[in-house]
Order: structure tokens, then sequence, then C-alpha cells
């Protein structure tokens, strides 16, 4: 048998090897060492398009809220009370629940110093934890991945399900696997034939890598996960039934690849449509109640299956919106905003102070309480055990969102 | 393939007038570096035919050869045929719709009226879709069939610069009203393009226009106005766009047209770029146009588009120069870019990851098949790339942010649709439904996993219900070619279909792949051309495997 037959035959086979006894080792364990059970999984959750952020924590004992909100404020009576001061906007029901039950942390008032008001300055800024954005180099994730990893190449790592691949999971050691569907992630027809292309890599120039170059690794990462990952999924039978909106499908998938400890590390996925400059109320309270239901539906369906315990939802915009309702019904972009840490390991409740809605910036904007980046500190540090400084450059004071490491 | 009647006409239209500006602009970029002159051969001409164009066939790039640079530069400007324009059907709005039902719904009573309200949304928004949709391949059979290459390559850089959106427009007409702006004027002048999409319908709903009022502006049009259509990040301050926001106070659409609602104006004094007076809409833009770097953003972002790289700065000043000094016209610009010879250059041919649209259009033009065009703007949805449908306003990243696992394979599954070695069975659900079968997924999931089929899938299965299959011999063409061994084949059909030269590698490794399905076959290894359709299926395999590397990604 030659070379390109048997491997073909190899690949139809791994079928068989994943159902039996290696199928948590996973076919590539042997390249990037053992692929522990229950190593943490972080699933970044992105609200593209600038989340309100005061109509999601919402501060509804604040009459300046009220005062500068008269169309689209939330009425105090519906909103879902956290400390008497702010609380959560009305679709978040399960949030809520997850808040009183220790498992939501939300730190108010996130952002970063001057801040930039484009959406894709803006989202680079929280990509790569850099105010230059892109031209710092790597995301925080593709940092995080060359600090974690160094040489050790395994794709399964990074997954982004959904279409485009965000920033912070870039870097060129470790692309981020990318999946929509995932039945269809396969070469149809021919994989046996393309089995047999080993795209190894070229002689390095020390240049930049060439575009030829980067088109093969991609290959030889397609290639190495594509079996494993569909059969990841294929295998899964969520515990609980997953709403039909988007986000809550690719939440559905993550918790299949949890599940299955391919040696999955970082998720992300995205929802979309929050750059509501008219019409907002009925507009955000669509994406909040699909947010709320998919988040409702991974936790439980986690939790049912003992998965919870390894994984932590971090939830971020590029910015939160201007305090000022504008004349549609809507809000222009400001600054900062709230994030969301959410899992069984995470220390919950209010963090940091919410931003004042009088003493604002120049623009009329509110001026952040808390860096972002001392929420990727802690997530680096705390949950991955690693040194923030290795990632983002820079020191930033971790938080108590998470315990620290040598308790866990 | 209409390819050999086209190239017919290039050759008749390719009369050698040149224009003299053109000539005394090649010889000043020239004089800039003197002896770097350069051969136009076979790998310029199909270089600029993929980057002018849509790419083509090698008989097609054996024509510009013959005309020469300055012959076949100046055939882009000039359409090989003249189109219809596409026939709007619909182009009436939802509340024309309803207005003209008023009579009969007087008569129901509110509950009835809701369900008719309703009935009739469902209806005009479905037409309205189909409509959007078929205007879609309209424009991909234009880019097909070659008839003004330039002019559509040209008018999708248009829109990704003025990106406006179909799903947050929701009106066809105004998408096509936008379309028509941007291809009429596609080689025209930048200004008029900008002077025009700030009083396009379409734009001015994708950007909230209709809410910039007086005493609450809405500043989304005005950011995206400097930062993405033309300035760029960076070359101006939050304060100009609190000015430029209020200078288009009242600049809105209504009924399909634009409309200055004079009583939301803002007629106050404003400062915008050090400019200080009562500036309305028409003196923002004009103050824009007369920075000097609003030629240079223009100027990098037609480099970028073109080339495929980030253009450096002094060619990004030397392009930018060429364009103020057109007073914006591009033609001059493109020409410039055409004939130098860092366009040319190593790390510019080949070196470009074509984008899903050029990926379809262009291995469909270089295989000389003529697919649905539903199957390309389905297809190229499936790869990133929705024609009228940007996945914001940045437009779409392009370059590397084209490729991941997930496109890379699907990029291969739609070669193998366009060279007919796969189809709806292979292609997507039915195998990968079985995949899940094979994994022991309960029989329900499968079933409602292939219900889910998408409406790509649907499609491949639609064109084989009406037999469309790629009308193509490559086994002759291989013939024709004059090769006869494995390698030669390889090499031929390589030569014909790739930009890029193949790594060694995977030269070797098709090679062995036709070696041995070959002889598992016991096809004879000098029968190419033979109607022997045993070796005509491989050859279509080849293809399609070819077309799944690394290398078919390039341009």
């Amino acid at each position: 048998m030659d070379r390109r037959r048997f491997l073909g035959a190899a690949l139809g086979a791994g079928a068989f090897t994943l159902t039996g006894s290696f199928a948590h080792a996973g076919v590539l364990g042997y390249l990037g060492g053992r692929r522990d059970e229950d190593q943490p999984i972080l699933v970044l959750l992105e609200l593209g398009g600038g989340n309100d952020g005061l109509n999601t924590v919402v501060p509804h004992a604040d009459d300046a809220y009220h005062a500068a909100r008269k169309r689209i404020a939330h009425p105090a009576s519906k909103v879902l009370d956290l400390d008497g001061h702010v609380g959560l906007a009305p679709q978040f029901v399960n949030l809520r629940r997850e808040f009183g039950e220790g498992r939501l942390a939300v730190v108010q008032g996130a952002g970063y110093p001057e801040p930039n008001r484009s959406h894709f300055k803006s989202m680079e800024v929280w990509h790569t934890g850099h105010a230059e954005g892109r031209d710092s180099g790597p995301g925080w994730i593709g940092n995080l991945a060359n600090a974690m990893w160094d040489d050790d190449v395994d794709p399964n790592r990074l997954v982004h399900v959904g279409s485009e691949v965000p920033y912070s999971l870039q870097s060129r050691r470790h692309p981020a696997l990318n999946l929509k569907t995932p039945e269809n992630y396969r070469w149809a027809g021919n994989e046996q034939d393309v089995a047999a292309f080993e795209p190894e890599p070229m002689a390095d120039t020390g240049e930049v890598a060439s575009q030829l170059e980067f088109l093969r690794g991609v290959m030889r990462d397609a290639k190495a996960s594509s079996l494993e990952v569909r059969q990841a999924v294929a295998r899964y039978r969520p515990s609980v039934e997953y709403p039909s909106a988007s986000i809550a499908q690719s939440l559905a998938v993550c918790a299949a690849l949890v599940d299955s400890r391919i040696g999955c590390r970082v998720l992300s996925v995205q929802q979309r449509s929050y750059d509501t400059h008219s019409n907002q109320v009925a507009r955000q309270a669509t994406l909040h109640e699909e947010l709320d239901g998919a988040l409702d539906a991974f936790v439980r369906d986690l939790r049912a299956k003992g998965n919870d315990g390894p994984v932590v939802v971090l939830a971020y915009s590029e910015f939160g919106r201007r305090v000022q309702e504008n004349g549609s019904q809507g809000t222009d972009h400001g600054t900062a905003g709230p994030m969301f840490l959410l899992g069984s390991s995470v220390q919950g409740g209010l963090h940091g102070r919410h931003p004042s809605l009088t003493d604002l910036d120049e623009r009329g904007d509110m001026v952040f309480s808390t860096d972002f980046r001392c929420v990727y500190a802690t997530v680096i540090e705390r949950w991955f055990g690693v040194d923030p400084r290795a990632v983002l450059g820079d020191r930033f004071t971790t938080l108590d969102l998470l315990p620290k490491r040598t308790s866990r | 393939m209409n390819h050999l009647h086209s190239l017919a006409a290039l050759v008749l239209l390719a009369a050698p007038t040149i224009l003299p500006a053109t000539r005394d602009e090649r010889a000043a970029a020239r004089s800039v570096a003197p002896g770097d002159t350069f051969e136009f051969g076979p790998r310029e001409a199909e270089h600029l035919l993929s980057r002018a164009g849509f790419g083509g066939r090698t008989l097609e790039v054996e024509e510009l050869v013959r005309l020469g640079l300055d012959g076949a530069v100046a055939s882009f400007f000039r359409p090989q045929r003249v189109v219809d324009p596409f026939f709007v059907e619909h182009d009436t709005t939802f509340s024309e719709v309803r207005r003209r039902n008023t009579d009969e719904m007087a008569e129901m009573d509110s509950e009835q009226r809701r369900d008719e309200i309703r009935r009739m949304r469902n209806d005009y928004r479905r037409t309205d879709r189909r409509q959007m949709a078929d205007y879609a391949d309209w424009w991909v059979e234009r880019m097909l069939d070659g008839d003004d290459p330039l002019r559509d390559r040209m008018t999708l850089f248009w829109a990704g610069l003025f990106t406006s959106s179909y799903q947050e427009v929701k009106s066809s007409i105004a998408m096509i009203e936008q379309h028509r702006l941007l291809r009429d004027g596609a080689l025209g002048s930048y200004a008029d393009l900008l002077r025009g999409i700030a009083r396009d319908p379409a734009m001015l709903e994708y950007l909230d226009a209709a809410s910039n009022k007086k005493v609450s502006p809405n500043e989304n049009f005005a950011r995206e106005l400097l930062e993405l259509f033309s300035l760029g990040e960076g070359h101006y301050a939050e304060a100009d766009i609190v000015a430029a926001a209020r200078a288009f106070t009242g600049w809105t659409d209504r009924n399909g047209e634009f409309r200055f609602a004079r009583g939301q104006h803002d007629r106050g004094e404003k400062t915008f770029m050090g400019v200080t007076g009562k500036l309305d809409g028409s003196d923002v833009i004009e103050i824009i146009l007369d920075q000097p770097r609003c030629a240079d953003y223009v100027a990098l972002r037609l480099l970028r588009w073109f080339e495929g790289r980030e253009p450096s700065a002094e060619r990004v000043a030397e392009y930018g120069k060429c364009l103020r000094e057109a007073d914006y016209e591009v033609r001059p610009l493109l020409e410039k870019l055409f004939t130098d010879p860092r366009f040319y250059a190593d790390d510019v041919v080949g070196q470009r990851i074509a984008g899903p649209i050029d990926f379809l259009v262009g291995h469909a033009r270089r295989l000389g098949v003529e697919p649905p065009a539903r199957l390309l703007t389905l297809g190229s949805t499936t790869l990133g790339q929705t024609l009228f449908g940007p996945p914001s306003v940045k437009g779409w990243d392009g370059d590397r942010a084209w490729i991941n696992t997930t496109t890379f394979m699907q990029r291969g599954n739609l070669a193998g649709v366009l060279v007919g070695t796969i189809g709806s069975r292979e292609f997507m659900s039915e195998a990968a439904t079985a995949a899940m079968e094979d994994a022991g997924a309960p029989p329900e999931m499968v079933e409602q996993r292939r219900k889910r089929r998408d409406e790509l899938t649907r499609f491949v299965g639609q064109i084989e219900d009406v037999g469309w299959r790629p009308s193509i011999n490559l086994s002759a063409r291989a013939a024709r070619a004059g090769a006869s061994s494995d390698a030669e084949v390889v090499d031929a059909l390589a030569q014909d279909l790739l930009a890029v030269p193949l790594a060694p590698d995977s030269r070797d490794e098709l090679v062995a792949f036709l070696r041995e399905e070959r002889t598992a076959k016991s096809l004879p290894e000098d029968a190419w051309g033979t109607s022997d359709s045993d070796l005509e299926a491989l050859a279509r395999r080849l293809a399609h495997l070819m077309l799944s590397l690394p290398e078919a990604q390039l341009q």
C-alpha cells in the first residue's frame, strides 16, 4: 500500500479510534503532550457594536440616569436590582439568578484611558490590551498562547465558533481554529486525496511569513482538526434544549467542545448588532433576551454534565454608549461599560464602582472606573497561571473575580 | 463561454491611441527610477488580468501580451459589450404597498387588518429579498462575462469603501440605486462619488441620517465619513466629528429620494478642520476634499486593494499626488499603477489572497465554466463575502482574514462543485450527517441537522435537478498543451488554473496522485485528449485537488 492510500485508510479509521479508549486523549494528543481533563477553559463572549452599558447594568436609583434618558430608560420598577443602586436590565432573569447564587461577577465601568469611539479602533484596544491596537502585535489571547505554549502547537486550543475570528485570538504561532457549522468542517468528496498532502513548514526566511507559508499552515491545522472537531460535536448530546438564536447555537458547540476534551482552552463566540443609534429599547431587549437565554442554557448544560468547573465566560463590548440619549431613541458611541464573568468558579457579586453620570469627560461620557486590563490580568494570572506582564506587557492590579491560584 | 468573442472585440478595440497624459505620467514615473523598465510577458499579463479584472483563460493572457502593456491597459478602460441595466421589477416601498390597499382594509376589523398588514409585510420582504439576490447575481454575471471587468473590479472596491448593507437598509431598490451610482462612476471621480454618496438614500438609511437632527445630532454618518470614507482614523479630531454631524443635520431621505429637512438643520456656526462658518454638509465635503490627506487616504486604499499589501508611505504620497493633480479622477492613478514596475514586482504578483468573489469568479473563468451566478453569490456568502452585505461599515477586512480552517476547506469544496466532481450529496449535509450517524449521534438529531441544510446546499441540489454540469474537457486541454506524462499533465493544468507555481512537494504529491489513480484504474499514460470519460473524471479530480491547495488561494 502506498503512502497516499495508507493515509486515506488511517483517516477513515479515525472514527473507530475516537470511539475507543483513546477518545479523551484526542488523535493529536501526541503533538502537544497530554491533554488534561480539567484544564481551565475561557469562553470569550464579544458583544459587538457597543453594548449600551447603562441599560445593561442600570443605575436605577440615580436620578441623573432617568433625567438623561427620558425616552429609553428602564423604569426602576422593572430593573432586576442587585444592590439597591444598580440592577440588571429586565431581560436578564437567568443571569440575575446566577448572580444570586454567586456565580456571576459584574465589573462596573470598565474602560481605558483616552477612550477611542471608533468601533474598530476601540475593539482593537480590547483585542490587544494596548492603546495602539493591532500595531502593538498579536491579540491578547495570542500573546497568552505564546506565553503558555511557546512553540508547542496544537490547532484545537483556540477556537472561534462563528464567522470572523476576532483579532484577540491572532498570533503567528497559534492560529485559531474557526468553525461555523461543525458538520461542514471538512473536505467534501476528496478528504482522502487531501490527506496525502503534508504541507510542512518551508525553509524559514526570517522575514514575515509569506502568504503561501501562511496558507500551508492553515491547511495543516484544517487537516489536523477537521475529523476530531466533527466527531466531538456529533457525539455530543446536550442536557438542555438550546434556544435557536445563533449565540445560543454557538454556545452549544462550545459545550460540546468542552465536553469532548480535545484540548480546547479558549473558545470565542460573538453576538452582534449592539450599535443601537436608534430605537434602542426594542432592539437591545431582543439581544439581551437572546443573551440571557443562551447563557442560561450553556451554564445549565455544563453543570448537568459536570463540566462547569473548568469553564469561565468573559463578556465584554468595545465601548459603552453616551449617557445622554439621542434624538432617535437611541444612543451614540460612548466609553465605559460593564464586563461579566460567569461560571461556577467565579467569585460573584458587584466589582468596582459605577462611574458617575454627572462627572463626565469633555465629550459628555462617563469616566471608566476599572481598567479592563485588570480583568484580563485576573484571568491570565488566576485562571491560566501566567504572569500577566508576559501577556499585557505591563502590570495591572488583579481583582477578586476568581480565587487566587494557590487556593484552587 | 464568450471569451473568444470578447477577445476578438478586445483586439479590434485596442486602438493604439493612448492619452498623452498617460504617457507623460509613465515617463515621469520611470524617470524616478531609470532603467526600471520591464517586459510585459505572460506573467505580467496574467497579473493584470487577475487584478484589473477577474482572471481568465491562458488564451486571454496571450492576447494581452500581444497588445503590449499600453494596449493591454487601455483595453481595460473600454467595455467589451454594452449590457442592459438590470430590470427593476419592484421599486415600491412598503408604505406605498400599504397605501394602495387602504380601501380594501377599511372593511376589515382591527384584528383582520393587523393580520393583513403582517401578511403584506412578509410578502413585501420576500419579494424584496429576492430582487436583491437577483441583482447580486446580475452583478456576478457581469464579472463572469468579463464585459467591463475593470469597472466591476472598481465597483467592488467602492462598495467596500462606501459600505452599506441590505440587512440594515432593507430596500433592494435603494441598494440597487447606490450600486448604480458606484458602478456608473467607478472609473470617474472620487470627489463626485463622495458627493453622491453623502446624498445617497441607502447610505443615509444605513448611517441613521434620518435621526441626525438639530436638537440631537446623530454622529454615525459624520464619524464614518471621516474615519472610513475620506481621511482615516487619526486624521481628524473628535471635535470635527461633532461639527460635521451638526453640518449634516437635516440631510435625510424620503421615498427613495434625498431630502433636505430645513427645520432639522443646525444653521449655527461650526468649526470643522479649522474652517469656521455656518457650514452645511456640502461645505464639509468640500473641506474634506481640500485636505491633502484625503487623496492620500484614497490612494492608500486603492494601492492596498490592487496590490494586496500595505504600501509604503512614499508610494502613498506619490499616488496621492497623482490623484490630487487629476482632481480626484481615478483613471490616471489606475493607468499609472498598471504601468508601474513595482505593481509587477515579485512580492506583489501572486501574493494576494483571493477574496471569495475573486476565488470563485476567478476560478470559474480560468476553468472556463459557466456556473449559475447564484452558485457563486451563495458560495461567496459561505466563504465570508456577501455582496450588498458587508459585515460592518468598515467593509471586508480582506487578505488573511478571508482564510481560516473552515473557509479553507469550503473553498476546496466549492471548487469541486465548479469542476463537477462533487454535488450536493458530497457537498455538505448528506455526507456530513452520515458522519454524524457513524459517530453514533441519535437519529432525531441527525434528522434535525439534515433539515437545517443551508441555502447553498439546497441550491447545489437544485442546479443538479436542472442538469447543470460544467462543460469542460480538461483532458483535451492538457493534451492541447502538449502534455502526455503524468508530470506534464499536472504542470499543464497548474499553468492554466493557478497564478503561482506549485510548491515542489505539492507538485510531487499531485503527480503521485495522478499516477496512482491512473494505475489503479488501468488507464494508459498517453491517452489524454481521447474522449475517455474515466480520464476526464480523473483530470477533474486532479483539478479539484489542485484548487483545494494553498496555491489556489493566491492571485
